[in-house]
């Protein structure tokens, strides 16, 4: 590779023009993403199961992420993950895959009112109306996401991190300069 | 075309002469290897590679990245930040990037086909050298991501519903300790595997140690020098998500020792422990993994790209995950890529059936065309068969500025 010339004059406005046309590309490029973006259904949880719930059974739990888990063994999700009890029991109505919200629907208009997946003496569709878990013991909040300024008790083990972190660079820093010095 | 000033393009031809002549390195395109490339640092700011890049990247972006790079003799000015529009300050490395996905998904099982479309980052990114100290991080935003716990992870503010989600993957403030040396301190990448921008394959995902929002918070020291790069980060939690008791404490490191100019084999470790798992839920919840990877250049046009960890969580058993990702260059910026991958993430301590992935193997396999057809384009298309789940097929378009 060789250093970069200087273009002619000639060169120079053939490339005014290439650059011109160039940036004016980009911005229809993005405009037209753009656009696709707002026309195209989105990804991402593309059915929110639990707002189904939600609607069906007029409630508004709180922390939908968290229930999540009454279906799947972790919050983030994925078919293969769909193995808690309620998950099993709603297959036998019909919700047989994921991004179904239809069926998922369906499934919890048919479910019998007497089913019980975690055998607590509590039915599922009874839980699900109090925002409870069908799958076995109740789901905790879970987390929030977003930065955090709340202090409390239980900040006091992010305050020493936070603390041994300052310290270190602080020292490194120390350290550096006092090799440099030298 | 404009001009750079002599002493920049002084600075550019140096570090691109000292690259040649030592074989020094770049990845986050871990293929790079093949061409010599072994170390992160040339081409990257970040020692162990991604995101903003350095000058020697910009011109190895153009040269060695693009389609129709080999003919190039001269350095376009368009190769520079933002297409050269924007001119970068000498101790200020610039960058960004949009990738705008379509995912298609076939019909399953009674499930119908799906196509969904959406913007997968929009971010900004820099890193500056303030005498011994570097500055780092990035800034992106997302929308209508409020079903995902795991890109919320990297959220900035206290949106819940569908609007728009400021997200910070990396923010950071270091100090060089000598020039092979850089300690430092933020949000970071962990240190693990191959860094490789398939973000979804298991490898990453079971391990939760990708670069789109598995960063963590803590203190990172990374080395790199003759053929060993090493990093080692105490996590000290994700200070992005509340209250404190899902916050996993513990370390990660990686370390790789080139064993030629175009092979490199390494380990990685990590141990975390959080009072409550933020995914499972699971109380105490302590997470292994352990891997061995490798990368290798087998002539200018195939690389391999290798790894395999054990994994251990609390309420399962032991497991596994791992890939082996072929890359085949025909021409310059044209490559072809099989990638086959697997995970088993132990079976249930609570008993339950076995399925795959759950106390048995899993399997998946990837076929992938890679065109980076322009300086800072790329198109990218992905055809997705995992065991247990629909046929998939992605299209991305990547820009980088």
């Amino acid at each position: 590779m060789h250093p970069i010339r200087p273009p002619s004059r000639r060169k120079l406005g053939w490339a005014l023009c290439y650059r011109s046309g160039f940036v004016l590309g980009l911005l229809c490029s993005g405009g037209a993403l753009g656009f696709a973006w707002g026309k195209l259904p989105q990804a991402a949880a593309s059915e929110n199961y639990p707002s189904i719930i939600d609607l069906q059974k007029g409630t508004e739990c709180p922390r939908p992420l968290t229930r999540c888990l009454i279906c799947h063994d972790t919050a983030a999700g994925g078919e293969e993950t769909a193995n808690r009890p309620f998950a099993v029991t709603l297959r036998e109505y019909g919700l047989t895959e994921g991004k179904a919200g239809r069926k998922l629907d369906a499934a919890l208009d048919a479910l019998p009112e007497d089913v019980d997946s975690d055998q607590d003496g509590a039915s599922d569709q009874t839980e699900l109306a109090i925002c409870m878990n069908p799958s076995g013991e109740e789901l905790s909040e879970g987390p929030g996401f977003g930065c955090s300024v709340q202090r409390g008790r239980a900040s006091r083990g992010s305050d020493a991190a936070l603390s041994a972190c300052a310290l270190g660079l602080a020292v490194a820093w120390l350290l550096a300069r006092a090799a440099r010095a030298r | 075309m404009r001009r750079l000033p002599p002493l920049r393009s002084l600075l550019m031809l140096v570090g691109f002469a000292l690259g040649l002549l030592h074989c020094r390195p770049a990845h986050a395109y871990a293929w790079m290897i093949k061409n010599g490339f072994a170390k992160c640092d040339t081409c990257h700011t970040d020692p162990s590679g991604g995101e903003t890049l350095t000058l020697m990247g910009r011109a190895q972006a153009e040269q060695l990245l693009s389609w129709g790079g080999e003919d190039r003799t001269e350095l376009r000015g368009t190769s520079q930040f933002f297409f050269g529009e924007i001119p970068e300050p000498p101790d200020l490395r610039l960058g960004g990037s949009y990738r705008h996905l379509f995912v298609y998904t076939a019909p399953y099982e009674g499930a119908p086909s799906d196509l969904v479309s959406f913007p997968m980052q929009v971010d900004l990114y820099g890193w500056a050298n303030l005498d011994l100290f570097v500055l780092g991080g990035s800034l992106g935003v997302a929308r209508g991501i409020e079903g995902t716990a795991h890109v919320r992870g990297a959220q900035l503010n206290r949106e819940l519903g569908a609007g728009w989600i400021l997200l910070s993957r990396t923010h950071f403030i270091g100090v060089r300790l000598d020039r092979q040396t850089l300690l430092r301190a933020g949000r970071l990448n962990l240190p693990f595997g191959v860094r490789v921008p398939e973000h979804v394959l298991w490898a990453r995902e079971a391990t939760r140690t990708d670069r789109e929002s598995d960063q963590q918070h803590g203190m990172a020291l990374a080395y790199a020098g003759g053929p060993l790069r090493l990093e080692g980060m105490v996590i000290a939690g994700n200070f992005q998500l509340y209250p404190d008791r899902y916050r996993e404490r513990g370390y990660a490191l990686s370390g790789e020792y080139l064993i030629g100019n175009t092979s490199a084999l390494g380990l990685s470790s990590l141990i975390t422990r959080a009072n409550e798992d933020r995914f499972t839920q699971a109380d105490r919840a302590v997470r292994h993994a352990h891997g061995l990877h490798g990368r290798f250049g087998l002539s200018p046009q195939v690389a391999l790209l290798a790894e395999v960890d054990v994994l251990k969580e609390g309420g399962r058993g032991v497991g596994y995950t791992g890939f082996v990702q072929a890359d085949y260059e025909p021409v310059r910026g044209l490559h072809l890529m099989l990638t086959a991958e697997g995970l088993d993430q132990g079976a249930s301590d609570a008993g339950g059936a076995r399925s795959p992935g759950n106390g048995e193997p899993r399997l998946g396999a990837w076929a992938s065309v890679s065109w980076h057809f322009f300086s800072h384009f790329e198109l990218r298309l992905d055809a997705l068969k995992r065991q247990e789940s629909a046929f998939s097929s992605q299209v991305q378009l990547h820009m980088f500025l």
